[in-house]
């Protein structure tokens, strides 16, 4: 395993602190459903009652 | 094989939003990473791992002994982002990040909305409302007043206006986590974020000790001192510290306002966002203006944060069921905050002008206090409220 | 660690040498010289609950039964003088405490300094004083140990004393302030009454007995007057030697008539008719290294007794091994972690044989020096009720100093298996001639306290301390809880609440505590806190409160509930307001004098008490059904705890009054102990009768008792009056006013100490008329028996005329005292003037008189948005005594309500009493017995909480076994 100084630095020039385009749009998407599901679950099960 | 997979671009790849989520062989390295680190920085819900940075410092926090009883570590903002984010730039900078890592690190650009969608029910305005009117507007006032003048400041110290923005919401809101929020909708680097959360912590340690010594000669109640604390230091224990070197009944009022600042702070780092994003479309061209430029409108999830906000303002979200969010969101930024961590080369923290930030918190930060000093003693003199 | 000893030891000659010379010294010479066992540190020491080296948690015995530990440091008799802090010889200790007891042969865990060790033998003793005299308010030393026998206070019954004492031990430490009496009946002569069911009139006798036995102690008096008692015996347990283990025992499965393997030797088991023959030899089993017939240890109570323990090991001291031999289920071997104590009780219906071998032994007697550090010295305390181990003290044997050169003194060298070193060290440093202005503690992971001096400008003049959760603390504070919780220089302390999405609901409060919790007011304007005099010149406080139980967050529908009977009015004297003495009360802040009371006896016959696993007082739940009702609105009896001595369940029954205090101490009740056979190692009584209250079990056991027969007082009306009465003295014929009446004396005898008085009304026919006396004969049974009482007064429509009990008849005078306007209130009635409050008289369960006034709400209140205010009980003005008035209430978090209170056009307000967010508004207001009651259940947490509000830091969450029960008991 090569280690590299920063998220820049690797080998292959994929730097995974980029966020642009398409690829930011959905993982803001993504993020935000995640986000909305979680705290929905959490609010809607305690309406219920389950804990 | 994931060398192979991220030299083909994202668009070509793209199947649905999902396609975000990359597969699972590619990502686990980068996630078990963040979460070793997460789980070696923070106390986090559902793993009792008693051996992590945060007890390291409670234990390194007893030995020194409380400062106006407030524990030291504290007063210098080690928190559960902070945590993480030093076991990360430690790794990142004594070991260096492997390949395999990057594409489950790139998982910090859902983390970060994420992280700030839930973090909507924290702030549930009508907790203010046990202030009364006056000391809200006065730390609501502080707020703004403090982050148009570092932002304004900001041009004649020439501090990059992104790294200026992150500054103005952690001075403003009195809470470095700000500058983490504002950096996805700033677009601002990873140094100047750490930059900004040095300076500014720096400053209210600073002005922990100092206020309580200007406090003194003006003469201030403990109460209205209080109030002043949780305005013009901000920040939790450092103004907890401030409040408490005054006397102990400004301390509980610290303790009493600090939930107006608290629950304001959205109001902080969206009132600079906007301040940003309105400044960018004005000067479109203007190559000087790098803060939100890439955001071409306002991104969805700040909408659904402030729709988030005003729901649990109208108090949808009952206790236990914050309570459980909040370890989510606990969880959540400590993930980040280690990817952020190793992203960052400890040089790329200095590289945004190693004093300027600094510079920039201390004149901005003094011209807080001499507000707020002045608001708090206005009110108590004219008896706008009941000091 | 010489030198350090011979460098303490030479301090402590110079030290003592400039006291001996400095005249200023004296004082100081003589707190050095003085004992300071069984005191206290100073009034106003600072306590600490938590620091990470001092241990506080449960662990389970090997039969799954939990022992709650925990560790402390005190310093007590210290003084700062001339820059330098003095600490006299046993002045620094350390305590290891078990909430009850250790015993032996149960794999009983215990702190030694922060190390987990575990009890493997224990060698007791009885100690007897006889002859033995002591003077109210003394705390007189019963032996070298320093065990003192403290003579709290004296009351009285009838007119004769009874006196109520505890006996401390050299840590502070005392269990439970015991009666005694040489002056009433023995409490066996209840069985000789036969009570009917229900309500029968006032006992005529008092019970109450000359010794108190309480399990391995026994108080028997001789002699009880008003100032002294004198002591024919006083019984009480010791410890004079105690083994344990530093590790956890090796546990290997025994191989009958074969050997297994331990380390470097072989231990065999041989069988034989009445246990096993173990031998311990070397490797090759050449050599023999011990033999020993050992019985299986089970967990019978009575085989740790004297002489018996021995039967169950097999201990090698120059082998470091200690042999047991146990019979668990096998799934047990080692477990901490089997809740067994829920299980079957004794012995396994299948299991395995298994040596248990301990070592890393260590043996300790109780006065020698500590065998790691011989500065310090080994104090052995038991269990005053078992006789078994309940704390380890460890104390400084010389005096020491610290000053601004050596500002740091190390306390004992504790064992550990990586590095012995000091436990902990007390440091202070900024001495300032007879101030100190800075001074901690610091653990064996160098983790220190807050600087322990808490006005930075003022210091302090010595340096005493309490740091840590150890019970023995409660016993410390008993003379300074009430003082140091009414200190309103942190304003009124505010517990945040913990919010969880079920409330606690209760239909109903009555019998129950407010939380604990609850914000604690001592004093606000307009409730009355008054010292007044009775005729006889004894002074009475007078003390009016409220309290709220029981309110709760409905979060469903934006309200605040109180309950029924969550909301009372108390108002109470230091004691019970007794007739014929001319004594005062307060009444919604009016000054009323009692002219006469009623009151019955309840009996209750053939009922069952469940056991309350988890209890509404002190410990939070709401768990309410294993209530019994002594009385309708009168009492509850409750089954609250129980221990075994011996095998059998001494069960603890509380009574609880209607405002949720317990009356007196526990009833202790075992059967089969007669205090009179010798061969028995403990002493209880079978039945148990306190004044006039009283139980016969017919059955005590450990899941539920069965009562025979429990009888208590209950008030069903009083008269009072606002008026003050007059004093007349009149000779036969002549004639006073009486209200609308004139009274007339008729005669008055001298010799037989009676008066004849009559009542004419305006047309001057007589309406009433009635010899009152003779007082000389009824002299025994006053002030407290009614019958007698009526016979000295005579009561007609609003008015009553009253013998002078000391004087009657003065120069041929009677001498009488006139009420009028005599106003009537009755048990459960509504009160008058305001229907929303009904009243609820509490008898004092002694002595029949009254002791309490409560007005409760019969209907539950809401609070909300549109009604954010709720008016208190009226005066008899119309005016609100309080008003409850919420400020910020979001509908789930209560952010800000105070109480307030208007006395003519200005209003006083308490602070805000939901400074920190509060789920309830339960509360506590004014200070008198029934309030001082709640704050003494949660004494310990609040003086905790205390800490950690004064530095405005949370305080740490519980871990382990003590955060599943504070979760439990949230």
């Amino acid at each position: 395993m090569t280690f590299h100084r920063n998220a820049k630095d690797s080998g292959n020039g994929w730097d995974y602190m980029a966020n642009s385009g398409i690829e930011e749009r959905d993982r803001d998407y993504v993020g935000i459903i995640i986000a909305l599901a979680i705290m929905i679950f959490l609010t809607v099960t305690q309406y219920l009652k389950l804990y | 094989m994931h060398s192979t997979t991220a030299n083909i671009s994202y668009e070509a790849r793209r199947k649905s939003i999902w396609s975000s989520l990359y597969s699972f062989q590619e990502v686990l390295p980068g996630l078990l990473a963040m979460f070793f680190i997460a789980i070696a920085s923070n106390n986090l819900a559902g793993v009792p791992n008693p051996f992590n940075l945060e007890n390291l410092f409670h234990y390194l926090d007893n030995v020194i002994g409380p400062v106006n009883g407030q524990y030291v570590f504290q007063i210098f903002n080690t928190n559960f982002v902070w945590n993480a984010f030093f076991m990360g730039l430690f790794i990142g900078n004594v070991f260096g990040v492997p390949d395999s890592w990057k594409r489950g690190l790139s998982y910090i650009h859902k983390f970060m909305p994420l992280g700030i969608v839930m973090l909507a029910p924290h702030f549930i305005v009508g907790h203010a409302a046990k202030a009364g009117l006056v000391p809200i507007l006065i730390v609501a006032a502080a707020l703004v007043f403090t982050a148009s003048v570092t932002l304004l400041l900001a041009r004649f110290l020439r501090v990059d206006d992104r790294h200026a923005s992150v500054l103005a919401g952690g001075l403003a809101t009195g809470d470095p986590h700000v500058c983490a929020i504002l950096m996805p909708m700033i677009k601002a680097r990873g140094g100047q974020v750490i930059n900004a959360f040095v300076s500014v912590v720096l400053f209210g340690a600073i002005a922990s000790v100092v206020l309580p010594l200007i406090g003194a000669k003006v003469g201030l109640s403990p109460q209205a001192f209080g109030l002043a604390t949780v305005s013009a230091v901000g920040n939790g224990a450092q103004a907890f510290s401030a409040g408490f070197a005054h006397s102990s009944e400004a301390g509980r009022f610290s303790i009493y306002y600090d939930v107006v600042r608290h629950v304001l702070m959205p109001a902080g780092f969206l009132y600079v966002f906007g301040v940003m994003f309105v400044r960018k479309l004005m000067f479109r061209r203007d190559p000087a203006v790098n803060a939100t430029r890439g955001v071409d409108s306002i991104p969805l999830y700040v909408i659904v944060f402030v729709v988030s906000w005003i729901v649990a303002s109208l108090h949808v979200v009952k206790e236990p069921a914050h309570v459980a969010i909040f370890e989510m969101v606990k969880w959540d930024f400590s993930l980040a905050a280690g990817a952020l961590g190793l992203s960052m080369s400890v040089r790329e923290i200095w590289d945004w002008g190693t004093w300027r930030g600094f510079a920039l918190a201390c004149v901005s930060g003094t011209l807080r206090i001499a507000f707020v000093l002045a608001a708090v003693w206005l009110c108590a003199k004219y008896q706008l409220f009941n000091f | 660690m010489h030198t350090r000893d011979l460098i303490s030891m030479l301090f402590a000659f110079a030290l003592a040498a400039t006291l001996v010379l400095t005249p200023a010294g004296v004082r100081e010479a003589a707190a050095l010289e003085a004992n300071p066992h069984g005191f206290e540190p100073a009034d106003d020491m600072p306590y600490i609950p938590d620091l990470t080296g001092l241990r506080h948690q449960s662990f389970k015995n090997q039969y799954g039964q939990p022992r709650h530990l925990s560790e402390g440091v005190a310093l007590r008799q210290s003084f700062v003088k001339d820059g330098k802090a003095t600490v006299p010889a046993g002045g620094l200790y350390y305590i290891s405490e078990v909430e009850d007891e250790v015993r032996p042969l149960m794999r009983d865990p215990f702190f030694i300094l922060g190390e987990h060790s575990y009890l493997l033998k224990l060698k007791t003793a009885r100690r007897v004083v006889k002859d033995f005299p002591i003077k109210k308010g003394e705390k007189k030393f019963l032996d070298s140990d320093g065990y003192r026998l403290w003579f709290d206070y004296v009351t009285d019954h009838y007119q004769k004393p009874y006196a109520q004492l505890a006996l401390i031990s050299p840590a502070g430490h005392w269990p439970l302030e015991f009666p005694v009496s040489t002056h009433f009946q023995e409490m066996n002569e209840i069985k000789q009454h036969d009570f009917p069911e229900g309500e029968s009139e006032q006992l005529w006798n008092f019970y109450l007995e000359d010794t108190y036995a309480y399990g391995a102690s026994v108080f028997k008096a001789k002699e009880v007057t008003f100032d002294t008692v004198v002591f024919d015996s006083i019984e009480y347990p010791v410890i004079e030697e105690a083994m344990f283990s530093f590790s956890r025992p090796w546990t290997l499965e025994l191989r009958q008539e074969d050997y297994r393997l331990y380390k470097d030797k072989r231990i065999y088991a041989f069988r034989r008719p009445n246990g096993f023959l173990v031998r311990v030899t070397n490797l090759s089993g050449n050599e023999v290294l011990a033999e020993k017939l050992v019985r299986p240890s089970t967990p019978q109570g009575y085989k740790d007794a004297e002489g018996r323990q021995d039967e169950y090991s097999l201990t090698i001291p120059e082998q470091d091994m200690h042999i047991e031999i146990m019979i668990d289920p096998d799934y047990l071997s080692n477990s901490d972690f089997v809740p067994t104590s829920v299980d079957v009780p004794y012995g396994w219906t299948e299991g395995t044989l298994s040596f248990v071998v301990y070592d890393d032994l260590f043996s300790l007697k109780n006065g020698e020096p500590w065998p790691l550090d011989d500065r310090f010295k080994v104090g052995l305390e038991a269990n005053a009720l078992t006789g078994r181990l309940q704390r380890l003290i460890l104390e400084n044997a010389a005096p020491f100093t610290l000053d601004s050169a050596s500002g740091s003194y190390d306390g004992p060298v504790k064992f550990s298996h990586f590095w012995n070193r000091p436990a902990f060290s007390v440091v202070a440093k900024n001495f300032d001639g007879d101030k100190v202005f800075t001074y901690y503690l610091r653990d064996r992971f160098f983790q220190r306290t807050d600087n322990m001096v808490f006005s930075a400008d003022k210091g302090r003049g010595d340096i005493d301390f309490f740091v840590g959760r150890t019970p023995t603390l409660v016993s410390l504070l008993e003379d300074t809880f009430l003082t140091r919780l009414a200190d309103q220089s942190l304003d009124t302390v505010v517990e945040p609440s913990h919010f969880t999405s079920y409330p606690k609901v209760v239909s109903n409060a009555a019998f129950y505590a407010p939380d604990p919790t609850a914000p604690f007011v001592p004093s606000q304007k307009g409730f009355t806190r008054k010292k007044d005099k009775n005729r006889r010149g004894e002074g009475l406080l007078s003390s009016e409160g409220f309290v709220i139980r029981g309110s709760y967050v409905d979060y469903d529908n934006n309200r605040i509930v109180i309950p029924p009977s969550g909301l009372y009015y108390t108002s109470r004297n230091a004691r019970n307001v007794r007739a014929l003495t001319g004594e005062t009360f307060v009444f919604l802040g009016r000054k009323a004098y009692l002219a006469s009371f009623e009151s019955a006896t309840v009996v209750r016959k053939n009922f069952d008490i469940d056991y309350w696993r988890l209890q509404p007082t002190g410990q939070l739940n709401p768990v309410y059904w294993q209530d019994e009702a002594l009385g309708y609105n009168n009492k509850s009896v409750r089954f609250t705890e129980h221990t075994y001595l011996d095998d059998r369940v001494m069960g603890e029954v509380n009574i609880v009054k209607y405002s949720g205090n317990p009356f007196g101490a526990p009833f202790h009740l075992t059967q089969g102990f007669d205090p009179k056979d010798k061969a028995s190692r403990y002493s209880v009584t079978e039945l148990f009768a306190e004044g006039s209250t009283w139980t016969i079990p017919a059955y005590v056991g450990p899941n539920y008792i069965r009562m025979a027969e429990m009888g208590t007082p209950v008030l069903k009306r009083f008269f009072y009056t606002y008026t003050e009465p007059t004093q007349v003295k009149l000779a036969a014929g002549e004639t006073a006013k009486l209200g609308a009446y004139t009274l007339e004396v008729l005669s008055a005898d001298a010799g037989n100490t009676s008066v004849s008085i009559a009542l004419r009304d305006a047309s001057g026919a007589i309406v009433a008329n009635k010899t009152l006396g003779s007082v000389k004969e009824l002299w025994d049974v006053l002030p407290q028996q009614q019958v007698a009482v009526k016979k000295l007064q005579l009561m007609h429509g609003n008015v009553m005329a009253e013998i002078d009990i000391d004087n009657p008849v003065e120069n041929g005078k009677g001498v009488l005292w006139l009420f009028t306007d005599i106003l009537e209130s009755e048990m459960d009635q509504k009160l008058a003037w305001d229907p929303r409050f009904t009243i609820r008289p509490d008898v004092c369960g002694h002595c029949y008189q009254l002791n309490e006034i409560l007005l409760d709400n019969p209907e539950p209140i809401i609070l909300d948005k549109n009604n954010p205010t709720y008016d208190g009980p009226l005066k008899e003005d119309g005016t609100p005594m309080f008003r409850i008035v919420i400020d910020s209430f979001d509908g789930e978090m209560i952010h800000a309500w105070h109480v307030e209170t208007q006395i003519k056009d200005k209003v006083f307000k308490t602070s805000n009493l939901a400074f920190r967010p509060r789920n309830n508004i339960d509360v506590l207001v004014g200070a008198n017995g029934s309030v001082e009651g709640f704050l003494r259940q949660g004494m310990l947490e609040r003086m905790a909480y205390i800490e950690y509000w004064r530095r405005g830091v949370h305080p740490p969450l519980h871990e382990g076994l003590a955060a599943r029960e504070a979760l439990n008991l949230q």
